[in-house]
């Protein structure tokens, strides 16, 4: 309903439906004497309004015979159609409507279960093997070439000898006698896979499972050399128990490819689920079906295709060259590493990278299903797995027979880790793609050894056991220990006496081996501690990172290998500043969670959200008691607008924290008061935390956040969060995600010199994996203000995506002064294709920038229109509004409105979203009270408080009822009392919390309180609340924009009235 | 299904849960389209429809008894759109035909003999129920409240008080709306008729 938004003609409806109604209430005979008098006769408008009261007359009666003459007779007719259908198979529909009822050989023709591109299908009975099968019949025109025929009914024998439970097997192809084909295949009862996406993602398992299934099929046919070509949603059926069968092995696709095309686009198969080389005119093989299999894993995952586009161009153009997203699934599940690395490696745009076949698929899942079990039973591998070569390395010294066994052991298990770990990790490619850079090369070279003979096997030993470790974070790629080895026999034999391996020499070694890092190091034996030193250097010779760990015996030597890994890498990785990755690297004992979090830090720090959720996950999918990674997972999602799985995190890393150091501990309670709890206690611990540590970015980061996004509501000035920020860009100036915040903060202040900066180290022309929404608020914002054309991405400054215009909307408070933006982001959500909820908040969105103008009218119409989307959100802002100081209500208004809140009891209602039906209670009081106070019934402003404190407590009950007691302390002129409530009044909530209702937003009661404060003379005070009225997201408080200028300006002129 | 699956349906239809509404219509179209069959069946093809009788039936098959009077409206207005799609889809198909039997000339073998045979007649029913269509689509276009008044009064025989319901919009605004329309719907018709001739 979007012409309801941008219909120019919706006011002329509305006139001329008024004036029409009018002159038809007056007498017939003086009707022409009254239009006379009120148009000009010749008018167009006059015009309009005599042909349409000409029409009045004859109408009634017109319409009621046309009801009976033509609209029965058509219905009647129109009933007949067993079935809706396309335009254009009308023909194809009647032919084969005739069939039900018949026999085709012994199969019976029951009812129509489809149609599709190419033919109908019907539900049919086979009369001798009694069972029900599905009939498809091709029409004549669809194979009239003899080519084609022959290619169909060879393709059809081809798919009838496939045996594969996940085949939808083939059971005839007949012969009909209009020389069509009848194909007689496996019914499907459990419908489709695409009806069941229709419905939303699948839950994990079943997903698992489903595509095991597919793949298993697509296996069998690309054995025997058979090509789907139309893999997708809608091909995928299921039998009893959920089995999932491939249909319409090759024919559909070839025959769609012969008979029709879609658009200009002649290429067989369905275009969201087409490879990229198909598109550019590759004959589809195995691999295209892989590719197709993808986006449809990806579907299955997430309810969404990969790409997606408005018009087949703009799909052709996705394909090809947009970024494909890391799937994320709506109900926060984690998907297993395994099936990421798996769905990466089906999407991968070159078909040389991809799964060859069906059969390589079904591998990778076999072990990624290995893998996933492996996690939940972890059996250590037998000795006998480790490859008898490797054995052969250790030199077989009676002396340390245990201290090799040992050794033997540690590097079973640490191969079997690698196979658990690396086998997903390493062949991982959206890490590469997004790192950027391919696995970067170690060599551990032999290490040297002091103290001890017997430990002289540990000067190779050690090679065999860090360079497992190397590869199982996923982040390197060890060198194989057998070439380090054979560099130079001579060199490194044990039969030398140990000399101290140079820094040159090992230089020299690393680089001829290839490795782009080294790591050498030392083994001491003192007393009864082994000591464990190693340092990394990059091939220039440069350390990156030095490690050490003691040891007391033997035994535990698997786990100082991992420290000592774990403690490279977190060097190698560190961030600038005061960072978490120190106090990451000693919480988890999982290289690969501790890489996933380095790599999420990372892209946090890079205002790349999205991406950064990924990793997190990944790292509590490694280690799940890893709180950290769950704190940080909480804040990326936060920042991607995923608010539900922010909140779990939030939730989990706090349980989790109890066994962190205390500052961290501090910090993430600080966390959950801000997204969960008090904003005034998240400030007070966030403070105590920088006092201390005034170097620790994230606690002023979240200091900052907390100052930004509450101080409004509290009354203080927002610009208090610019020295948080600050204090963060000044210790990580590569942090991107502060300049968001302190760009907000910039335009909120007018400075533009300043923004225009921040903007510059904001935009960086790779925007991959950005939160888009912002990225384009800032971007039209900057445009706005510039008036100048973008060099590069001009196009970017249009915030056209719903969601994106919804993240635009509710910052949009950087322009208080154009609201034009505003307007325009709320007309994109309010489009009809848009879910309700979106559009609702666009028409409550368009309705209110109505209220701010004082166009009562304009703002009524949204207000109908959401009346169906959000009835309750609708009651709500009518009611705000009718107290708004732009738009004062007229009394008899604001009683229908207290009448439609009396008449509810949210708590009744079945309303899913949020506020809460406790929080909708609260809520319809105090409505009920304010509106009550305007038309002078103090009884039930009583009446309301006295609700709200008898209903269960709530977020806002104990805020909203002190706030009506002081409207009614204020209306008695007790200024000073008023002022107290007020105080109490103040909804000390999350920012997530106080977005759910402009109510809680309490800008009638912030400017009570602003009112009080002034006429007892204190002004500062007074002007901090006028003034916070016009701080944070602009919209929602335009309707005070003016009055709280006029009265801060005032303010040294206090009103005459009286306070005691 | 319940009663109770279809009042719930419809309370979420009407607290803006789109899909819910979406399963809704298509439940009530279904039924539509079962309870006319039945009807035709009665009355042994030789009768007319009454387009009130059938959404009646139709809510009285769905709805049971569990039913407030705003879930009435809303239910006949839902019911009342369900008919008009039926009647659209009816006449576009045949528009759509009529169209390529012109153009591509497409063998009239395989064409629904009803609809030759109506092609053969000026003013057949079905170029009017297109024109009726077309001038909705205007209407609509004009300003989507009185189209929807339309769908109720006309196609669904709802009373003024129900529209009023069903649409969330004052009776007076409905009787204002209704009014105009009838007029402005008979003005367009008319213009199609002078068009077509």
């Amino acid at each position: 309903m979007s012409d309801e938004v941008a219909n120019p003609y919706a006011d002329t409806w509305e006139q001329l439906a008024t004036q029409f109604e009018s002159a038809m209430r007056v007498a017939p005979h003086l009707r022409t004497a009254y239009l006379d008098a009120h148009f000009e006769p010749h008018s167009p408008a006059r015009a309009e309004l005599d042909a349409l009261l000409a029409a009045a007359e004859h109408a009634p009666t017109f319409l009621n015979t046309f009801a009976q003459e033509i609209i029965a007779p058509a219905l009647h007719t129109a009933i007949a159609d067993t079935a809706d259908v396309q335009p254009g198979s009308l023909v194809e529909e009647i032919e084969a409507h005739a069939l039900q009822g018949r026999f085709v050989r012994h199969y019976e023709v029951r009812e129509r279960i489809g149609a599709g591109g190419m033919g109908v299908v019907y539900r049919g009975y086979d009369t001798i093997l009694e069972r029900t099968v599905a009939l498809k019949f091709v029409s004549p025109a669809r194979i009239a070439d003899p080519e084609a025929r022959t290619q169909l009914l060879r393709e059809a024998q081809a798919v009838s000898a496939l045996d594969d439970p996940h085949v939808c097997a083939l059971h005839a192809v007949e012969n009909m006698d209009d020389g069509g084909v009848c194909l007689v295949m496996h019914y499907c009862v459990g419908g489709t896979l695409r009806d069941r996406l229709k419905q939303g993602p699948l839950p994990l398992a079943m997903v698992l499972t489903v595509a095991r299934q597919l793949a298993q099929g697509l296996a069998c046919a690309h054995r025997n050399e058979m090509v789907h070509r139309d893999f997708k949603p809608a091909n995928v059926g299921f039998s009893e128990g959920d089995v999932a069968k491939l249909l319409d092995f090759g024919i559909a696709a070839r025959l769609n490819s012969t008979a029709t095309t879609s658009g200009n686009l002649a290429f067989a198969g369905t275009l969201p689920y087409l490879a990229p080389e198909v598109i550019k005119g590759a004959e589809p093989d195995a691999r295209a079906d892989v590719w197709s299999f993808g986006v449809t894993l990806h579907e299955m995952l997430t309810g969404q295709r990969p790409f997606v586009a408005a018009t087949d161009a703009a799909m052709l153009y996705a394909i090809l060259e947009n970024e494909i997203p890391i799937p994320v699934r709506a109900d926060g599940e984690a998907i297993p590493a395994a099936v990421l690395s798996l769905l990466g490696r089906s999407l991968q745009r070159d078909p040389e990278l991809r799964f060859a076949n069906g059969t390589a698929l079904l591998d990778a899942f076999s072990h990624a299903h290995t893998i996933s079990n492996a996690h939940l039973h972890s059996q250590p591998k037998p000795i006998a797995a480790v490859p008898a070569a490797r054995r052969s390395r250790v030199p077989a010294i009676a002396a340390v027979a245990i201290a090799l066994s040992l050794l033997l052991a540690l590097a079973a298990k640490i191969w079997s880790t690698r196979e658990r770990e690396l086998g997903v990790n390493a062949t991982l490619p959206l890490e590469v793609a997004h790192s950027g850079a391919p696995l970067a090369t170690v060599a551990v070279l032999p290490f040297s050894v002091r103290g001890d003979a017997t430990l002289e096997y540990l000067r190779e030993g050690m090679i065999d056991l860090l360079t497992p470790a190397f590869d199982a974070t996923g982040l390197f790629r060890g060198i194989d220990p057998n070439a380090v080895l054979g560099y130079n026999a001579s060199a490194f034999t044990a039969q030398r006496a140990p000399t101290q391996f140079d820094s040159a020499n090992a230089r020299i070694a690393a680089e001829r081996l290839g490795a782009q890092r080294y790591v050498t190091g030392s083994v001491v034996h003192v007393g009864d501690t082994f000591v464990l030193r190693a340092a990394m250097h990059h091939i220039d010779g440069a350390e990156s990172g030095r490690a050490q760990v003691v040891l007391s015996d033997a035994s535990q030597l698997p786990g100082g290998a991992d420290a000592i890994v774990r403690q490279l890498l977190a060097a190698e990785l560190s961030a600038p500043g005061d960072t978490l990755s120190a106090v990451a690297a000693s919480t988890t004992t999982s290289a690969v969670a501790l890489r996933a979090f380095m790599d999420g830090e990372r892209e946090l720090r890079d205002a790349r959200p999205a991406n950064a959720v990924s990793y997190f996950r990944k790292a509590v999918q490694a280690d799940s008691m890893f709180g950290l990674a769950w704190y940080r997972l909480a804040r990326a999602a936060r920042w991607s607008e995923v608010d539900s799985l922010s909140m779990r995190a939030a939730e989990r890393a706090f349980a989790l924290s109890a066994n962190m150091p205390l500052r961290l501990q501090t910090v993430i309670r600080a966390y959950h008061n801000l997204r969960a709890g008090s904003p005034a206690a998240s400030e007070r611990e966030l403070r105590a935390v920088v006092a201390d540590y005034p170097t620790d970015i994230d606690a002023w980061m979240l200091l900052g956040e907390v100052l930004f996004e509450s101080n409004p509501y509290r009354g203080h000035p927002s610009a208090e969060a610019m020295l948080p920020f600050q204090t963060v860009m000044k210790l990580d100036p590569r942090n991107r995600e502060v300049t968001v915040f302190l760009m907000e903060l910039a335009a909120r202040a007018n400075q533009y010199g300043a923004l225009d900066t921040l903007f510059q180290m904001y935009f960086r022309p790779n925007s991959a994996g950005e939160q888009p929404g912002i990225r384009q608020t800032y971007l039209a914002l900057h445009a706005r203000r510039t008036q100048q054309k973008l060099p590069d991405r001009a196009t970017a400054a249009r915030v056209d995506d719903p969601l994106n215009a919804r993240i635009a909307l509710r910052r949009i408070g950087s322009d208080d002064r154009d609201l034009s933006a505003a307007r325009q982001f709320a007309t994109t959500m309010a489009a009809s294709s848009n879910p309700p909820d979106i559009r609702a908040e666009g028409l409550l969105a368009l309705a209110q920038l109505e209220v701010a103008a004082g166009r009562d009218r304009d703002a009524q119409v949204f207000w109908s229109a959401t009346d169906s989307l959000a009835p309750f959100a609708t009651l709500v802002h009518r009611s705000l509004s009718a107290i708004a100081p732009t738009l004062p209500a007229s009394n008899a208004e604001m009683r229908r409105l207290l009448q439609a809140l009396s008449g509810r009891d949210p708590r009744a209602e079945s309303t899913p979203s949020q506020p809460s039906a406790a929080e909708r209670f609260v809520i319809v009081q105090y409505l009920r009270g304010v509106l009550s106070l305007q038309v002078g019934d103090t009884a039930s402003v009583q009446e309301a408080i006295d609700r709200i404190v008898r209903a269960p407590a709530t977020v806002s009950a104990a805020g909203l009822g002190a706030s009506l007691h002081g409207h009614l302390a204020l209306a008695r002129g007790a200024c000073a009392e008023a002022i107290a409530f007020f105080e109490d009044g103040v909804i000390d909530a999350p920012a997530h919390f106080i977005h759910t209702s402009p109510v809680f937003e309490q800008f009638g009661d912030r400017l009570a309180h602003a009112d009080a404060l002034r006429r007892l003379g204190r002004y500062d005070a007074a002007n901090a609340w006028y003034a916070s009225l016009r701080d944070g997201p602009a919209l929602w408080g335009a309707a005070y924009r003016d009055i709280s200028l006029q009265r801060e300006r005032a303010v040294q002129r206090p009103e005459s009235g009286s306070c005691r | 299904m319940t009663d109770e699956l279809i009042t719930d349906l419809l309370h979420r239809w009407a607290d803006g849960d789109l899909p819910a509404g979406e399963r809704l219509y298509a439940r009530v179209y279904d039924e539509l389209r079962a309870v006319a069959r039945k009807q035709r069946q009665r009355w042994h093809g030789d009768d007319t429809l009454e387009t009130t009788a059938l959404v009646h039936e139709v809510y009285l098959r769905l709805s049971g008894s569990g039913f407030a009077a705003k879930d009435r409206a809303h239910f006949y207005a839902i019911t009342a759109r369900a008919t008009r799609q039926v009647l659209s889809n009816y006449a576009r198909r045949y528009h759509t035909k009529k169209r390529g039997v012109g153009d591509v000339a497409i063998s009239l073998e395989h064409a629904d003999p009803r609809l030759i045979l109506q092609a053969d007649q000026p003013h057949n029913t079905l170029d009017r129920l297109w024109d009726l269509e077309c001038a909705m689509q205007q209407l609509h276009e004009l300003h989507p409240r009185p189209c929807q008044v339309v769908e109720c009064r006309y196609f669904g025989g709802l009373s003024i008080p129900d529209t009023a319901i069903a649409l969330g919009i004052s009776e007076a605004t409905v009787k204002r709306d209704w009014s105009l329309a009838q007029a402005w719907l008979y003005r367009a018709l008319h213009h199609h008729a002078a068009d077509n001739v």
